[in-house]
């Protein structure tokens, strides 16, 4: 009896030992799938945070996409008071409150960066709202000390101008706008006013703090008057486009039965339903949208830029994630397509979406969103899939050529020698 | 004997070629099998994937601590801060469990309700039992949430009866105060329990006791016309429907009642 094996004893084999590698390696991939399915779960717990809105939050149209309490876990680190809350160009968001004479930076994340406090000798005092202009450099209104300091990601001063109770500031390439109690200032970007326009008051020239201003690429400037509760639109140099009441106004009361009770305006050009209450914060999306917070209706109201006409509001009252509670500011980062709101009596920021803000650039926004989530950490395994995937498309497209190839010598083979 | 020399060749065999037994066929491997071979592959590769997810997550940040990025977040960072530090304050720990029932962390949420037992005097306030309460309506227990309300409210009514025994200063400081607000929001929660549990006439009445220090609450009072409604009473349904919408006007969960029961808003 030879021990040599046959070829039907190696089929044999061969088909044994196959049988036998399929179960080990079933059984291996059902393991490995759970096992990495759980490593999965455990992963997705770290990087997704607990809570968020529920299914029974009401957000009014408002999407949430993160909040930012403060600096750590630590109690000391929270936030108290939000005042404003601003990105900058590198899509980094800068944060003041009421507590800490700071600027906080975290990145589009949500993780804390660092704090910028000033010049050693001069040190931020009373911070107010602050904005990041599109050279990086932030601008910070000191209402209290009449002045709005312009600093340098290093905390050094690189100069500063003189306004009278300065409560909110808007920088483009080449104007800087400073609304205060009375109204508002054109500037140069140092600091030279080019125009000031208003006095304090409840005429129709006049403003009752200007809490909100922006700059359209075009220069046009849009002025939210808060306490008149007006909104107004103006060219580069500052003539007046256009002039809406959005509501009554805060400073028009009378007692009525005892109760102090805000008179009603005869000019309110908004229905009801539509009206503000008080316009704060405002900033300009990247549909060329003005959006504007409203403290007491804790919601962002969006309005043309040709006339101010009104196209809608989103948001509700709440301490839930997505929902506000008297927020100051809002500012809109274009890279991203999203607004900071600085929610101010919840004690936080929250970076929200409304829609159709993004004016056709919704793809670029949607990635650089992605990105700035924990989706980034998918980035390198999709990138190792396409590669796998490109060289597995490859070497199958080589080995089809391969066997055309030798099927077609073969078959030359077979014509050439009838022998064969 | 003669040496029979060196072997010869077989005439028939070509030149060359040696004479040996037959070559053995290769052992099979099985990784011969072209479907093992892919299915390591597969397996090398979710490997793979998973490890880069991980390298990634890493490389980017993801993994580095950072401030709390949702409310129950922050409750669960802030308040547990406190109790590491060692508060006895039962309304801490009140805060901290509730928390974490609501971060699905229930697991730990019955750790520190332990925990809680052991460490601090809770009379006063049922925190832990009110606690107790939240984590089994979270996971689905309802008969266990509505013994764990009960037991908050025999803890807060013999409280009151002891401050009210008390005399003096004590006495009228409870006569002003009454039951402690954590027995409102046990009732509450006794209320939704009964509402999952069918019981909808029971679950009225409860309600109601949440009501009876609450009036304003909108929402509540919806429920409870929906219990109402579910038990037949569509009377004081819309009486509660309407009640809600006198607080705010087309409430539209009210509205949503009202059409339920046939009633124009």
């Amino acid at each position: 009896m030879s021990d040599v094996p046959t070829p039907a004893t190696v089929s044999e084999q061969s088909t044994v030992r196959s049988r036998r590698g399929r179960r080990i390696l079933a059984v291996v991939l059902v393991v490995l799938f759970i096992l990495l399915a759980f490593a999965s779960f455990l992963l997705l717990r770290l990087l997704v945070p607990p809570g968020g809105p529920g299914d029974d939050t009401e957000t009014a149209g408002v999407t949430w996409v993160r909040s930012i309490y403060g600096m750590s876990s630590a109690i000391d680190d929270q936030f108290g008071r939000t005042q404003s809350a601003a990105p900058a160009p590198d899509g980094t968001i800068w944060v003041t409150d009421v507590q800490r004479r700071a600027l906080m930076g975290f990145s589009a994340d949500g993780s804390y960066i660092g704090s910028i406090t000033g010049e050693n000798d001069i040190p931020l005092a009373v911070v107010g709202r602050a904005t990041v202009g599109p050279d990086g450099l932030f601008y910070v209104c000191e209402t209290n000390r009449d002045v709005v300091r312009v600093i340098d990601r290093d905390g050094n001063e690189v100069s500063s101008f003189g306004i009278p109770s300065p409560v909110s500031v808007a920088v483009s390439e080449d104007r800087i706008v400073v609304g205060s109690v009375n109204g508002f200032a054109i500037l140069d970007k140092e600091g030279n006013p080019l125009h000031v326009i208003g006095s304090r008051g409840q005429e129709d020239w006049q403003f009752d703090y200007v809490h909100g201003v922006a700059i359209a690429e075009n220069g046009n400037i849009y002025v939210a008057d808060s306490f008149n509760n007006r909104l107004s639109g103006y060219d580069p140099e500052g003539n007046r486009l256009w002039i809406v009441r959005t509501g009554n106004p805060s400073n028009q009361a009378d007692m009525i039965d005892g109760r102090l009770t805000v008179l009603d305006a005869e000019d309110v050009s908004l229905q009801p339903g539509e009206t503000l209450q008080l316009p704060l914060g405002l900033t300009l999306d990247g549909a060329g949208r003005i959006v504007v917070v409203d403290m007491f209706e804790n919601t962002l109201a969006v309005f043309s830029t040709e006339d101010g006409s009104f196209i809608g509001r989103y948001g509700d009252v709440g301490a839930n994630d997505g929902q506000f509670f008297y927020p100051q500011s809002v500012s809109y980062d274009a890279g991203r397509d999203w607004f900071l709101v600085a929610d101010s009596l919840n004690n936080r920021v929250q970076i929200v979406r409304i829609p159709d803000s993004a004016g056709g650039g919704d793809l670029a926004a949607a990635v650089r969103r992605a990105l700035a989530g924990p989706l980034r950490a998918c980035f390198l395994p999709l990138l190792l899939l396409l590669i796998a995937l490109v060289v597995w498309l490859s070497a199958r497209a080589a080995r089809k050529r391969r066997e055309q190839r030798e099927l077609a010598a073969s078959a030359q083979d077979l014509s050439v020698d009838p022998a064969l | 004997m003669p040496d029979a020399g060196p072997p010869t060749l077989d005439p028939g065999r070509p030149d060359g070629d040696e004479q040996q037994p037959a070559a053995a066929p290769a052992r099979p491997s099985m990784f011969d099998d072209p479907l093992v071979r892919r299915m390591t592959f597969v397996a090398a590769g979710l490997v793979i994937v998973f490890l880069a997810t991980v390298v990634g997550a890493l490389v980017t940040g993801l993994l580095l601590p950072s401030g709390p990025r949702t409310l129950t977040e922050k409750e669960i960072a802030v308040a547990g801060e406190a109790v590491r530090a060692g508060s006895t304050d039962p309304e801490v720990w009140g805060t901290y469990i509730a928390a974490l029932v609501d971060g699905g962390q229930y697991g730990r949420a019955r750790s520190v309700i332990e925990d809680a037992r052991r460490s601090i005097d809770d009379s006063g306030t049922a925190e832990i039992p009110l606690g107790e309460a939240r984590l089994y309506s979270a996971q689905g227990q309802y008969e266990r949430a509505i013994e764990s309300v009960d037991e908050v409210k025999r803890i807060l009514e013999a409280d009151l009866e002891t401050r009210l025994a008390s005399g003096g200063r004590i006495r009228e400081a409870a006569l002003l105060d009454g039951l402690h607000p954590n027995y409102d929001i046990a009732a509450l929660l006794k209320a939704y329990a009964l509402v999952e549990l069918g019981r909808h006439e029971d679950a009225v009445d409860e309600f109601t006791i949440f009501l009876e220090r609450n009036r304003g609450a909108s929402d509540v009072l919806v429920d409870r016309g929906n219990a109402n409604r579910e038990a037949g009473d569509t009377a004081a349904a819309e009486a509660d429907y309407r009640e809600a919408m006198r607080f705010i006007p087309d409430m539209p969960q009210a509205v949503e009642g009202l059409e339920s029961i046939g009633v124009t808003p």
